[in-house]
């Protein structure tokens, strides 16, 4: 037995944007229909045996033509030279079938379906019409499901060939330049332009001892029992493998088995274009097989080489929410690539923040947040929204100040809405809750083990409440768990931003300050240090967002530090300085940059408050609740606060605006 | 706006002329134009990923050998007055390959180093809104500026020095002038 001449199967390639055409007409066009719609595909580019579609694909209204000979550059005698062949020249045409459901998808007969593709050539195998139009030798199928939802898609092409004949070949098969002279294929380049267009890419060779001559397919049928051993047949071919001509030709052949009325071998050229000519082989083989048995093959493999279909996902390209995701994320990189390569974006982006407060500082701190790429977003407000509030608090809109028959909403829940309208892919919630506080309520328990379950949960709570009194619990969680804390704090044109501090690993170190050590032992850089909370709702509008912007890059310039939270005050990050505190003066457009190490009878972070926290929760803090008193008996504050008092008076006492103080 | 590298008109006629020369060249440019009045050329060519063009001697089943999809989009940038050029690479599927595997598909300039990303980053491609790899106009201004106006096609000039990058060969032909 000799061997079997092969052929190399089609490589179906797809463009994205034969994807994006399929969803707008499944979506606009054919909704639920899964009738067939008909498709064209570029074939002989000069990469190889591909079968390429993309959105023209599915513009069959234009009748395309393949582009040999289409202009003198496309003459076979051009394309066949060195780097002449650049785009795909042929066109194939076929059928697509989108299936409304995977399971429609799974369950439809492929073996009938390429059968009745299979039939079509068949068809026109039979009555002759290949003869003379010999595109109607090769069709493919493509059958896909669309998952719409997600951008998945899953496909299978078919390339359908009629498979009841084996092709033994006579000899083995010889490059075209070692069959014939250089004069003899010249010849044959240069008369392939005399062939009808529609017909070029089978047809027939006329060998007359020096030359040969192209002739239109209809030859050789007609003529090949009469000569056969001067008749060649020939193929323009898209393989790019030696010795291994493309499927196409195999229906090629099969009409030759069809219509022949002798079982002589037949010769055959294989025509390659461009850089790949070179490899044109002539071979010559027998036809074995019955023309009555209907055998069709050619479904294409899959990514692991077997019969089956393939699929793609293409959320990243198509679903307006990844590509939200993914712009926002690229903005980030490109600081990244171009600026800083070692910025660190996933530590910032995978950090989970608490936000105790959704006010005028809370909205800006979220979106501040949001644009570094923090994903994780909880607020915790018992506030709802009013109608003075839109303005300066980012996140709320008219709408959200409710109306006659709606009342307004709850910050807690307006403000991870408007974060998720703004980027759906953020994880965000709030709790409604009321932050209890020292000497304000007797029913705060519950709250606080409810706070403290929060913060757990996340990696750095932002303390940006309007009272003083507000931060003292989450600061005592905060410090308790060791977590990083940021406080904000407004005054009338002046702000505080604080990180509290956190214990390092190395014991030793003296950590920094909180809120409320530094409170109460500010140092005197200025008379605007002294607290700043106690007017905090009459400031200038550009106050909150100031220092809500310089709170979200203190804690980005932390997370760049290896340290984390326990870096020490003005420390260096490859973003520059961490300081401990930044306060800020609207007045002289000015700031300052103090730092104060951990007061050790500061009322929410020195051991004792700390230690009473942890071992003796419930009844410490329900006597914290109903008196702040006990807090600075606890500490031995009450001392030094007297002191303080004394010392705030005589430096006021030579100023001149003690009535906005007041305010 | 003597100082503009190539104005958006220029752009036209030199995008124009480069129409002209590729369809007597056959070698796949086109033209898109948008609904607001801007357009852009752009061209899909299939590469196979080995990278490895001139192997024509291998065995017919080479295993690995894979077809990627390379689209080129040339549009005009109004900010930087200049061409950019936008590119995408996808796998057979018509999936984005990722930029790092396309940087690896990418042929640098031996000055460039390992440094990249200075070269060709990510970006919303502005007509398609689509992730489209691109090449940095920050330099482009400088080498339009750099070719003698008037006498070259400068869009042409300024292809012909990045083309090489993004694997995309332009013929010598586009150098020649104007046959019509």
């Amino acid at each position: 037995m000799s061997e079997n001449l092969r052929f190399l199967p089609y490589e179906a390639v797809v463009d994205a944007s034969f994807w994006y055409t399929l969803c707008q007409i499944k979506l606009d066009v054919d909704r639920l229909s899964e009738a067939e719609r008909p498709l064209t595909a570029a074939t002989m580019d000069p990469a190889g045996l591909t079968a390429f579609v993309d959105y023209s694909s599915f513009n069959t209204s234009d009748a395309k033509t393949g582009k040999i000979g289409s202009s003198d550059r496309t003459q076979l005698q051009k394309l066949c030279h060195g780097n002449e062949h650049k785009i795909p020249v042929s066109i194939m045409s076929g059928f697509l079938l989108n299936f409304n459901s995977l399971e429609a998808f799974k369950n439809s007969n492929k073996n009938e379906l390429l059968e009745s593709y299979g039939q079509r050539i068949r068809d026109a195998v039979r009555n002759g019409d290949a003869i003379d139009d010999p595109l109607k030798l090769n069709n493919f199928c493509v059958i896909t499901f669309a998952d719409l939802k997600n951008y998945n898609f899953v496909f299978w092409f078919g390339f359908p060939a009629l498979g009841n004949y084996t092709f033994p070949l006579v000899g083995q098969p010889v490059l075209l330049s070692d069959a014939f002279s250089e004069g003899e294929i010249k010849s044959l380049l240069d008369t392939h332009s005399s062939l009808k267009r529609s017909g070029n890419e089978f047809f027939c060779a006329v060998a007359n001892g020096s030359t040969l001559e192209c002739r239109p397919l209809r030859y050789f049928i007609d003529n090949f029992e009469k000569g056969a051993e001067k008749l060649y047949l020939c193929a323009i071919d898209g393989s790019t493998d030696d010795f291994l001509p493309g499927w196409p030709c195999r229906n090629l052949l099969a009409l030759v088995a069809e219509h022949r009325k002798t079982d002589a071998s037949v010769k055959v050229i294989f025509v390659r274009l461009g850089r790949h000519f070179k490899t044109s082989f002539v071979a010559e083989l027998k036809i074995e097989g019955n023309r009555d048995d209907f055998k069709v093959v050619g479904w294409s493999r899959n990514a692991r080489g077997m019969f089956g279909p393939r699929s793609v996902s293409l959320r990243d390209s198509i679903d307006p929410l990844k590509l939200a995701e993914s712009s926002v994320d690229l903005n980030l990189k490109l600081m990244k690539w171009r600026l800083m390569p070692s910025l660190d974006l996933d530590v910032i982006r995978n950090h989970k923040v608490l936000l105790v407060g959704a006010g005028t500082l809370g909205c800006s701190v979220a979106r501040g947040l949001m644009g570094w790429g923090v994903r994780h977003i909880t607020f915790i407000d018992s506030g709802h929204v009013s109608y003075s509030n839109p303005v300066r608090q980012s996140l709320y809109g008219f709408a959200d100040c409710g109306s006659c028959s709606e009342g307004p909403k709850l910050k807690a829940e307006a403000a991870p809405n408007a974060l998720r309208a703004i980027l759906p892919c953020v994880t965000s919630s709030g709790v409604a809750m009321t932050v209890p506080m020292p000497g304000h309520t007797t029913e705060g328990v519950k709250e606080a083990a409810q706070l403290h379950r929060l913060i757990e949960e996340h990696d750095t709570v932002f303390l940006l409440t309007d009272s003083r009194e507000s931060r003292w619990l989450p600061t005592v969680i905060a410090t308790s768990m060791n977590k990083l804390a940021i406080t904000a704090a407004l005054g009338y044109d002046t702000y505080l931003v604080i990180r509290h501090g956190v214990k390092s690993n190395d014991s030793a170190e003296n950590k920094l300050g909180c809120y409320f050590c530094n409170d109460v032992t500010a140092p005197g850089n200025s008379k605007r240090d002294r607290t700043l909370d106690q007017q905090c709702t009459v400031t200038r509008p550009g106050v909150s967002n100031m220092a809500a912007a310089i709170a979200v890059e203190l804690l980005v310039s932390i997370l760049q530090h290896s340290d984390r939270g326990a870096c020490k005050a003005d420390d260096e990050t490859l973003l520059g300085t961490v300081p401990h505190s930044v306060r800020g003066f609207l007045f002289q457009f000015s700031h300052v940059l103090p730092s104060t190490p951990a007061f050790s009878q500061c009322i929410a972070c020195s051991p004792k408050v700390i230690d009473q926290y942890e071992n003796n929760r419930d009844e410490f803090l329900d006597k914290v609740f109903n008196s702040a008193i006990y807090l600075e008996e606890l500490t031995g504050l009450a001392e030094l606060h007297k002191a303080s008092q004394i010392a705030d008076i005589l430096e006021l006492s030579d100023d001149e605006s003690i009535e906005e103080a007041d305010e | 706006m003597e100082s503009s590298p190539l104005s958006w008109d220029e752009f036209l006629a030199s995008s124009k002329e480069l129409l002209c020369i590729s369809q007597r060249l056959n070698d796949g440019w086109n033209w898109s134009d948008t609904q607001d009045g801007w357009g852009y050329l752009h061209k899909t060519e299939l590469k196979s990923s080995s990278g490895n063009e001139s192997a024509d001697d291998v065995t017919a089943e080479q295993p690995g050998k894979t077809i990627l999809v390379w689209e080129y989009h040339i549009l005009y940038s109004p900010a930087y007055s200049c061409p950019v050029l936008y590119f995408n690479v996808r796998d057979q599927d018509g999936k984005f390959i990722g930029l790092d595997s396309t940087i690896g598909q990418l042929r640098f300039p031996a000055k460039t180093g390992r440094n990249y990303l200075s070269v060709v980053s990510q970006s919303e491609h502005p007509i398609l809104r689509k992730p489209f790899c691109y090449l940095h106009p920050c330099h482009t201004s400088d080498l339009i500026i750099a070719a003698e106006k008037g006498r070259t096609n400068l869009l042409i000039g300024w292809l012909s020095c990045v083309a090489p990058i993004v694997r995309l060969e332009l013929s010598l032909e586009y150098a020649k002038p104007n046959e019509t």
